[in-house]
């Protein structure tokens, strides 16, 4: 923004009937250095002028240089402190070469200063008039107060701010205007507003120096006026204001505070916006799905859609535009968070709603990624922090093949798009086809069989085996799900550079050989598989069976099935494996539902403790 | 009124450090009676089935303690009970989940019959010990070598090892050929565990 500020006082007076005055130019100064010398300050340095005891064309010329022969202002502020008065129902304010007889030829009226900014370019004047009977200028606004200076669109706004009425003097005291040293602790932070608004604005200031005079007994009435106010009426920074302080619902939402929904999201409002704030840089989805499903069960279905719309989609616009991915991410938590209430048609609605924006954002993010990797082939790893991308490189790749696949689910629109990202990943990063974590099974397996049902097996067989090739090369010791981040890079280290991992860094039993071996029948790798599956000999396999698929996307789900699959112990071979598992799934859902469906991959995605099992047909 | 100067997040960091030094010293006396290997982690539900065709379905135990902790312990900076609350909570932990250890195997063998009821077949401990030992299997580890079971006894029960040490040296040839007997038994079960893998032969 640009914003100037010309402050002019006059302590001289060449006329003999015109009494000097001793603070006006000490009144200047303060101003000038409180609101443009500060470190706060909102105010050009370069542009901003003091003007002290100035003739009237020294005042003329200041104001066309500012005014015209600038870059046109955002916020104007006049200050003048000197003496002042109202000749024929129009205020004059005096410069030095003032005559008592002839104001008219002699000061500049209001009138005239409200002309010539008006017929700037400037979008808010702020004025300050700290001299006597400065209440008389209300005759002047008249002037301006006509459709063809106010009220058009991109006319200016007027905030005024007077220091006494109109049959009132200005008090001076110890050299200083008493009206305009009030005003200055207001500005400098000795005195407090609020701490609600970034900025300070006349009319707020006006109505507590009045406050002040009253409280303080000093007999001066200070007015403030303001005009066409729909622009910013800034006139200073509020040393005061403090997000910390003033977190409010409406800084993350658009819920009014006093609704029934914004009085609920009072108890919640500081987790949310610890949240919304950090949305960019946040990992922990399931966290933040957790506290919405804390949110869920304290309001009504109506409640629910609100928070959706205005909860819900401000998470999601707050997001940066670079980091579209995680719009999808956050997109997933929404819908596992409306996953039990699929049979409430409204809330199915919104459900349905998230799946088009998942869609329309989800090809703009491969798009963008695939046009990122032409130029740049290193655009996937993470610069700042090169050695971790030995072991978070591959999950984030699991995570990107994950909400490809989910987008295919939706639609096959992104077919294109999705076939490119997957060539560009293995052409430039195969050898990051490695199972590092066993949250990646939950990913891994949204993937391939989604690649499967969409019988599209041909353009990933290669990665299956290679994933395969890694897991069995590890002698599946893959790290458990929820490994310290302090402990990862010992889990690398181990793996990779001594015999043995330590087995409080593993996961047992592991999801991830569970789903490369349901898998591999439809890949056509059971019989690889078969002759190598003695490198997982003693390992113990996972896979959940949910008995309601409504608690999918709950964070510990009550009612299901472990089975546990112990290689070399009740399986020998992929046929085996697949026996013993088909002998348990009678309580899956085929894929018919595809909204349900969609819903649980979401679930699956942020709470990988999961495996979305139900995208299998039943047999 | 808040209480003044709290320090949630490190106070909190504290606490946790301190559930996190019971839970290691927890797993520590477990690992005495079974591995690390042997411990799962489940996500979910509160039964599981090792996916055998039988389709046994098992339910997890729950194991609680009540310990008490007086406000007035605190204000007298007893810094003891901090180490009696720990001790207490590691022991009565382990000892339930032991306890639930050896109720579930007392269990399994009363159901498969590997039993020997010293009094009802009125036989010395010696001439038990020797039938436990035939009826026992050997295992092998993954680095095939044969594990020979361990013996947990009761520390009222230390007769029994007096018993077995007092035998003449005809019985320790004898436990001795029994053992030699079970792992050879041993490591060909393991070969033919193993053979059932397509990619391994043996010649």
């Amino acid at each position: 923004m640009n914003n100037y500020l010309l402050a002019i006082g006059c302590n001289e007076y060449d006329c003999e009937s015109i009494e000097n005055l001793s603070g006006a130019e000490n009144d200047a100064s303060n101003i000038y250095n409180c609101l443009v010398e500060s470190e706060h300050s909102i105010y050009s340095q370069t542009i901003s002028q003091c003007l002290k005891s100035p003739t009237l064309k020294e005042l003329r010329d200041k104001l066309e240089n500012i005014l015209f022969e600038s870059t046109p202002p955002d916020i104007f502020t006049l200050f003048f402190a000197g003496h002042g008065g109202v000749v024929d129902s129009t205020y004059y304010l005096l410069p030095k070469d003032s005559k008592s007889d002839r104001l008219s030829l002699s000061a500049i009226s209001l009138s005239e200063i409200f002309r010539i900014m008006s017929s700037s370019d400037v979008k808010h004047v702020n004025l300050v008039i700290d001299a006597c009977n400065t209440g008389g200028l209300v005759n002047d606004l008249i002037s301006i107060i006509k459709p063809e200076i106010l009220g058009k669109k991109g006319s200016m706004g007027v905030s005024i701010l007077a220091a006494a009425a109109s049959d009132e003097s200005a008090m001076e005291k110890n050299g200083e205007g008493v009206f305009t040293s009030n005003l200055i602790k207001f500005i400098n932070g000795e005195k407090k507003i609020s701490s609600e608004t970034e900025y300070l604005d006349l009319v707020t200031l006006g109505k507590s120096i009045a406050d002040t005079f009253n409280t303080e007994g000093i007999k001066q009435t200070s007015s403030a006026w303001g005009l066409n106010l729909f622009g910013p009426s800034i006139f200073a920074k509020n040393l005061f204001f403090s997000t910390a302080d003033t977190i409010g619902i409406h800084n993350f939402s658009y819920i009014p505070t006093m609704s029934s929904l914004g009085r609920t999201l009072e108890s919640f409002k500081n987790e949310l916006w610890k949240y919304y704030e950090d949305i960019d840089t946040t990992s922990d989805y399931s966290a933040l799905l957790h506290l919405m499903q804390s949110i869920f069960n304290e309001i009504n279905s109506d409640e629910k859609i609100l928070f959706i719309r205005g909860v819900c989609y401000r998470f999601i616009e707050k997001i940066d535009n670079n980091l579209s991915m995680k719009k999808l991410e956050l997109i997933n938590i929404f819908q596992s968070l409306l996953l039990p209430f699929l049979n409430e048609p409204t809330l199915q609605d919104e459900a349905k709603r998230l799946t088009d924006y998942f869609a329309y954002y989800g090809h703009q993010s491969i798009t963008e990624i695939n046009d990122n990797i032409d130029l740049d082939e290193n655009f996937l790893i993470d610069k700042n922090e090169m050695h971790s991308n030995y072991y978070f490189l591959p999950i984030r790749i699991s995570k990107l093949f994950a909400l490809t696949s989910q987008l295919l689910l939706i639609n096959d629109k992104s077919l294109e798009e999705v076939l490119r990202l997957i060539n560009n990943v293995k052409k430039h990063y195969h050898c990051h086809f490695k199972v590092i974590n066993d949250s990646q099974a939950a990913s891994l397996y949204i993937f391939f069989k989604a690649f499967s049902k969409l019988n599209l097996h041909e353009h990933v067989q290669d990665i299956f085996k290679n994933y395969i090739d890694d897991f069995l090369s590890t002698k599946g010791n893959i790290a458990k799900l929820h490994i310290n981040p302090d402990e990862t890079f010992q889990y690398i280290f181990q793996r990779y550079f001594q015999s043995d991992i330590n087995t409080n860094l593993l996961a047992i039993p592991s999801q991830t050989g569970a789903v490369f071996i349901l898998l591999s029948k439809e890949y056509q790798l059971e019989q690889d598989l078969n002759l190598t599956m003695h490198n997982l000999d003693r390992k113990v396999f996972l896979l959940f069976i949910p008995q309601n698929l409504n608690n999918f996307a709950l964070p510990l789900i009550p009612e299901g099935k472990n089975l546990l699959f112990h290689c070399g112990l009740n399986f020998w071979k992929v046929e085996e494996f697949l026996a013993l598992y088909e002998a348990n799934i009678e309580s899956i859902v085929d894929g018919t539902d595809k909204l349900l469906e969609i819903c649980c991959i979401a679930s699956s995605y942020i709470q990988p403790n999961r495996i979305s099992l139900m995208l299998i047909a039943k047999p | 009124m808040n209480k003044p100067f709290l320090s949630p997040k490190e106070s909190k960091e504290f606490n946790k450090s301190v559930n996190s030094f019971i839970s290691d010293m927890c797993d520590q006396k477990m690992s005495l009676v079974s591995s690390p290997e042997n411990r799962y982690t489940l996500h979910h539900g509160t039964s599981f089935t090792f996916s055998s065709i039988d389709n046994t379905e098992s339910s997890l135990t729950k194991h609680s303690i009540t310990i008490e902790y007086k406000y007035e312990d605190v204000k007298n900076y007893k810094i003891e009970q901090l180490y009696n609350f720990i001790d207490n909570f590691i022991e009565q932990m382990s000892s339930q989940m032991m306890q639930t250890i050896y109720q579930t195997i007392g269990a399994s063998c009363d159901k498969i019959g590997n039993v020997i009821d010293v009094k009802k077949e009125k036989i010395s401990i010696a001439d038990a010990f020797l039938e436990t030992l035939r009826k026992v299997e050997f295992g092998v580890d993954k680095h095939g070598k044969v594990t020979i079971p361990q013996i947990h006894i009761h520390p009222s029960q230390a007769k029994f090892i007096e018993e077995l040490q007092a035998q003449d040296e005809t019985y320790q040839q004898l436990i001795q050929d029994i053992q030699k007997e079970k792992s050879e038994q041993a490591i060909q079960k393991e070969k033919y565990r193993l053979a059932q893998f397509e990619g391994i032969s043996f010649e």
